[in-house]
């Protein structure tokens, strides 16, 4: 796809394969932590080369300290040693199927290879503040000259321009500022957050396709484009219709897990150690059928207002059912006649209990021999799946294939790089 | 010059009422394509659907007002599969729910097929999936809320915005994949609910794969560092995240204790999680003689971040938005002043266009009289 590249990468690593839709397109990947790394995978599942350029301590100390919250839980088995940078569980996650460079960019000559990097690529994607680029000297402006191709996405927590633009961020403020905590509470002015911070993914999702957009754009134009993506903004668009109800004045809004048109809706105590229940009622047939479940015929005939004004007499009611009954089992009668209710998964459930599809797990053998089943990609797309999953890279895993096969430097010049700490492959000491 | 919008002169027929397929159809028209919206005699169900602007009705659902916004209505009898397949042939994309009955567009059809579904699982396929239920099947529901309560939906219809934004996704991938190869037949995206909600996970399914840890509910607090949290403000709540050392160093000078930063209960993540209710009240004293806004001004500063717990009337009036001219009229008729969000990113090469929801029906006549009798294919 561009020019001046020196071939494919993917092909020369035998991972090529037919019919995705983003073959040929190369990404180089300056994000760090979620949102962004989230972004660049679903463009690598989706065929794109995509680089990381990492400084060697981005993913954490060579040792783990004993008192440091890291050690909880990520590493395979609480095993830390002896290379905790690369075994990771979130950062795994997120970067499989990518290439890896360790770069010092704050030294020249790290810079100049960046440079000569995003010359030969389609897509530059960063989640620094607003700041950083600038001060490398990698503002829109030198991008778009270095290489008029290039496609440049930006994703600022509160955006580009504006009062806030240098504030900082991270996903447990951006969730609520957007909007969304004031809608998630037991009762109005006790707000929530979620814990995955969904607007972290969310973002992630909607940076990939912004920069598929603009790879669309650019068939058109020819040229590159810039995209500010604010977190903010992308995720206050999730309560839209909140919003725009809210101007009306005679709106007011369910908490606690109730709904305005599907009533009743709640979550309801199984049997077992803080196991649950989500089940609404869409419609009236539906109603009817919870009525013969529970043994309350009389209630059949109660339509939506009256089944709003004894909700806490309904929730009993199926508190009382269910509570003796195994979360999937009670699942799987609710929906054997017609109503929506799922168990409410742990972590373990959705891996273990058999009700996400087969196909939403894939098995990637990972660095320390291990084979771990990750999140797959969740949308089909007919003729362009991936057959084959690669692990996440080792950190600087591909410094010499990208600097001689696709940038031309001699085995000296890489080897000075090393030398001069410009290129590592393991956290500092 | 203006820029011509991404998708001019792509006809995109939403079949579907799920609102995945109805924000996918929105952001597909905000982009410049034509979408026009399939509706029976009696309406969307989305028009059925609050929240309301005011009272129940057709014209008054706030739901139908934002995601149908920049889409023209046809009304068309379910049964009519003539006109019905026309239509579908007359499109380059096509949104459907599954299991809706609707015929298939047929041989020569070479666009591109969007199906939303609720679980991509085989046995349970035709599970009905309300939002709520995918919260719970997505694993978001068992770790939000607190602990010694029953877990709590988050805020908004996130599932369907996640499986949406994916839908959106594939068919540009698909779009782009094409013009680059020049290959064409039809191809067909699934896009199941519960299986994209799945995915919006940091380290919930690795905490399980690789240490066999059950990722419990624990709050608005995080499982790795701390401060991360909700505080509560004279005016409402704000939103902190200090779980870094130099953030929880920064924010103990801005509370004027900055030796707070040395003390070893306090000295890390871990310690800091484990006196967690100490460091919550120390923040909450300082807190709660600030306003909102005084606390994320002073902390912003000294670069910690720190946001508000915002409503709907916060971000209306907030000063970001405002000067990034984010919002767009909603379209509300009657309503002039009542607005809505704006654009999901910014670019200069990509307009988002907005325009009304529109009437039901509004567009029947117009778009049935330029439809082929042969439902010939697109060009």
């Amino acid at each position: 796809m561009t020019g001046k590249a020196g071939g494919s990468l993917l092909e020369l690593l035998n991972r090529h394969e037919e019919g995705l839709p983003l073959n040929g397109v190369r990404v180089v990947d300056l994000t760090r932590v979620w949102a962004g790394p989230l972004a660049t995978r679903q463009l690598a599942d989706m065929g794109a080369e995509v680089i990381r350029v990492e400084h060697r301590d981005s993913r954490g100390p060579a040792e783990v300290p004993p008192d440091s919250g890291l050690r909880l839980g990520i590493f395979p088995g609480g095993e830390w040693r002896p290379d905790p940078w690369n075994r990771q569980a979130a950062f795994n996650k997120l970067n499989r199927n990518k290439l890896s460079v360790c770069l010092d960019v704050g030294k020249p000559e790290g810079k100049a290879v960046l440079r000569d990097l995003l010359a030969v690529s389609d897509v530059v994607i960063e989640n620094f503040s607003s700041r950083v680029m600038p001060n490398w000297g990698l503002g829109w402006e030198t991008l778009h000259e270095l290489n008029p191709r290039l496609v440049y996405l930006s994703m600022p927590g509160f955006g580009g321009s504006g009062p806030y633009r240098d504030f900082v961020a991270n996903g447990a403020v951006i969730e609520p500022h957007s909007g969304l905590s004031a809608f998630m509470a037991y009762e109005p002015e006790q707000p929530y957050r979620t814990q995955a911070t969904f607007s972290d993914p969310l973002v992630g999702v909607v940076a990939a396709w912004a920069a598929v957009a603009a790879l669309l754009k650019r068939e058109q134009s020819g040229e590159g484009c810039h995209i500010d993506l604010a977190h903010t903004e992308t995720t206050t668009r999730v309560i839209g219709a909140e919003i725009i109800a809210a101007q009306g004045g005679g709106w007011t809004p369910t908490f606690a897990n109730r709904n305005e048109v599907f009533v009743p809706q709640g979550v309801y105590r199984c049997q077992g150690d803080d196991e649950w229940l989500a089940l609404s009622v869409t419609n009236d047939a539906a109603w009817r059928a919870l009525c013969e479940l529970l043994g309350r015929s009389d209630w059949k005939g109660l339509d939506r207002d009256a089944r709003r004004s004894l909700h806490d007499e309904i929730d009993a009611a199926i508190t009382a059912w269910a509570s003796s009954r195994e979360k999937v089992q009670a699942m799987d009668l609710l929906q054997a006649a017609g109503i929506a209710a799922g168990a409410v998964l742990k972590n373990c459930d959705m891996v273990d209990a058999g009700i996400l599809a087969d196909s939403f797990f894939v098995d990637i053998e990972e660095s320390w021999g291990e084979t771990v089943p990750y999140p797959a990609f969740p949308v089909g797309i007919s003729g362009a799946s991936r057959r084959q999953w690669w692990r996440s890279p080792r950190l600087g895993e591909h410094n010499d294939l990208v600097l001689t096969r696709l940038l031309g430097r001699t085995e000296d010049d890489v080897a000075a790089l090393y030398q001069a700490g410009v290129l590592a492959s393991e956290p500092s000491a | 010059m203006s820029v011509a919008p991404l998708l001019q002169g792509v006809r995109v027929v939403e079949l579907g009422s799920s609102i995945p397929a109805a924000y996918c159809g929105k952001v597909l028209a905000e982009l410049g394509a034509d979408v026009i919206k399939v509706e029976p005699p009696a309406g969307d169900i989305l028009r059925e659907h609050g929240p309301f602007v005011d009272t129940p009705g057709t014209e008054n659902s706030a739901s139908f007002h934002y995601y149908a916004a920049g889409k023209r209505s046809v009304v068309v009898a379910p049964d009519d599969s003539d006109i019905i397949v026309r239509l579908q042939r007359s499109a380059s994309v096509i949104l459907t729910d599954a299991d809706d009955g609707y015929p298939d567009p047929g041989e020569g059809w070479d666009g591109i097929h969007a199906v939303f579904k609720g679980l991509a699982s085989t046995s349970r396929s035709g599970y009905v999936v309300s939002d709520i239920v995918a919260y719970a099947l997505g694993g978001y529901l068992y770790t939000d809320g607190a602990s010694e309560r029953e877990p709590l939906k988050g805020g908004g219809e996130q599932p369907e915005h996640a499986a949406a934004n994916y839908a959106i996704m594939a068919i540009l991938a698909a779009m782009l994949g094409r013009k680059r190869t020049g290959e064409s037949g039809r191809v067909e995206v699934e896009v199941p609910l519960v299986e994209c909600m799945a995915t919006m996970h940091w380290y919930s399914t690795v905490m399980w794969t690789y240490a066999g840890l059950v990722k419990q509910r624990i709050g608005n607090r995080l499982d790795i560092t701390h401060p991360v949290s909700l505080y509560r403000c004279s005016d409402g709540w704000v939103a902190i995240g200090a779980g870094g050392n130099d953030a929880w160093a920064m924010l103990a000078a801005a509370m004027g204790e900055p030796d707070l930063a040395s003390d070893p209960r306090f000295a890390n993540g871990a310690s800091r999680l484990a006196n967690a209710d100490e460091v919550d009240a120390i923040i909450t004293g300082f807190t709660s003689n600030l306003t909102r806004r005084e606390v994320m001004t002073l902390l912003q500063e000294l670069r910690v971040p720190c946001g508000l717990v915002s409503s709907p009337e916060d971000l209306l009036t907030d000063p970001q938005y405002e000067a990034r001219d984010y919002w767009r009229d909603a379209g509300v008729p009657g309503r002039p002043g009542v607005r809505a969000p704006g654009p999901p990113f910014r670019s200069a090469d990509l307009p988002f266009e907005s325009a009304p929801a529109p009437r039901l029906g509004a567009h029947t006549d117009v778009v049935l009289a330029t439809l082929s009798k042969q439902g010939e294919v697109h060009g």
